[in-house]
């Protein structure tokens, strides 16, 4: 959480706000070197296979940021130095987010959005549904349960964190559901293009499934990305619609362990939902109405999709940095295991359900 | 003898404003439109 501070003492402001800048720099730059070397590598792929009248496949630079990232993390491990510019990549995600609006007419953020509603609905039902007999079955602690259910339905990091202080949950539980929740996210990130084109899922079809099925916002959106640009944009916005409904579940989880009396009661709801929504999407939602309205030349629509993509290659490289295996090691294999099988059967069932709406809805 | 008022309040009384980080990507997005718009920002390659 960033906090500002308002004081009239320039001294007194300064200070800590410059500390703080550069408690940040070393990480920021991290995530922009390893982005970067992503971006040079997919770049001289292309230059050496044109030059040397190769085949070779073209790997988009969000798997060579979050493979890089994933062997720095895995091997010699992020240095203190950096840790907290890395954690910024979240920032950089919203920021991706907030300006990918330019590149969304309202009337089709409305259509795909009403479409991914409708999916998003019933994967919810679906993933907890699924979440709660499989920890049930494998004797999972009940909290940590319901912590991969918040997880895995809606939004990953971000709604376990906000799940983990509205039930009470434990540091460490929600520390395993993360790592969890990213490692699987991290190995989706190679199986879903492949599935995809085995498929040959349009970008639209492809876009909209890993949007429901990739837990974390910033892999979903790498997942999509990485198939395609266009694929990449529908993707962010299924997500999107699905993040919207966090305050929702995490309400539901909520009221039932306060009923069992084993978290504080819920006592204004409206606040407690409005809390819990995500307020980038409002920004999402703001510049799309700009564009619709013809607010922007299309050079500077070109500029702000551009900067859009920078942000998410910061993005992506701290994908890689903030997902470490050995994690998963602390609470053994079981947890995992339930978290697998979980994001497993949810693929599978989205899968249908995607495949069903592009005949319906023609995606 | 009442005791006079500190010149400044305590630091942690200080009014202090707490922006989420959706708040601050949202208005850090919107600083860049607005640079994109006025032309402070003339082009962004990739």
């Amino acid at each position: 959480m960033a906090q500002a501070t308002g004081s009239s003492t320039p001294a007194f402001v300064s200070r800590p706000l410059l500390s703080r800048f550069l408690e940040l720099l070393p990480g920021v730059v991290l995530l922009f070197t390893v982005g970067y070397l992503g971006k040079l590598t997919e770049q001289f792929l292309k230059d050496y296979g044109k030059t040397n009248n190769l085949s070779l496949p073209n790997i988009e630079y969000v798997l060579w940021a979050i493979l890089y990232g994933l062997i720095i993390s895995n091997t010699i491990g992020v240095p203190r130095i950096f840790r907290a510019g890395v954690a910024t990549y979240e920032f950089w995600l919203k920021i991706g987010i907030v300006l990918l609006g330019a590149r969304f007419i309202l009337g089709d953020v409305l259509k795909l959005g009403g479409v991914s509603l409708l999916l998003v609905v019933l994967e919810l039902g679906v993933a907890i549904f699924i979440m709660q007999i499989i920890g049930r079955a494998f004797h999972l602690k009940p909290k940590l349960t319901s912590l991969l259910a918040i997880g895995s339905s809606i939004c990953g990091v971000s709604a376990i964190i906000a799940g983990k202080g509205a039930i009470e949950a434990d540091d460490d539980d929600a520390a395993f559901a993360i790592a969890a929740i990213l490692a699987l996210g991290a190995f989706g990130l190679f199986a879903y293009p492949l599935v995809g084109q085995a498929f040959q899922l349009s970008d639209q079809a492809y876009g909209v499934w890993v949007g429901l099925a990739v837990d974390n916002t910033a892999e979903a959106s790498a997942a999509g990305a990485i198939y395609s640009d266009a694929a990449g944009k529908i993707a962010v916005l299924t997500k999107t619609t699905r993040n919207a409904m966090i305050g929702f579940v995490v309400l539901g989880y909520a009221l039932y362990w306060a009923s069992r009396g084993q978290a504080a009661e819920v006592k204004h709801k409206g606040r407690f939902l409005w809390q819990k929504f995500p307020k980038f999407v409002l920004g999402f939602l703001f510049i799309s109405i700009l564009a619709t309205i013809g607010l922007f030349t299309p050079a500077q629509l070109t500029s702000l999709g551009n900067l859009s993509r920078w942000a998410f290659l910061l993005t992506f490289a701290g994908v890689g940095l903030k997902t470490d295996f050995r994690e998963l090691r602390r609470q053994g294999l079981r947890p995992f295991i339930v978290g697998a099988l979980a994001e497993l059967t949810v693929t599978v069932v989205t899968f249908g359900m995607v495949l069903g709406a592009s005949s319906l809805f023609n995606l | 003898m009442s005791e006079s008022p500190p010149a400044h309040p305590p630091r942690s009384s200080r009014p202090r404003l707490n922006l989420s980080l959706d708040w601050l990507a949202v208005i850090t997005a919107l600083i860049l439109v607005f640079l994109v718009l006025v032309g402070l920002i003339p082009s962004v390659p990739w």
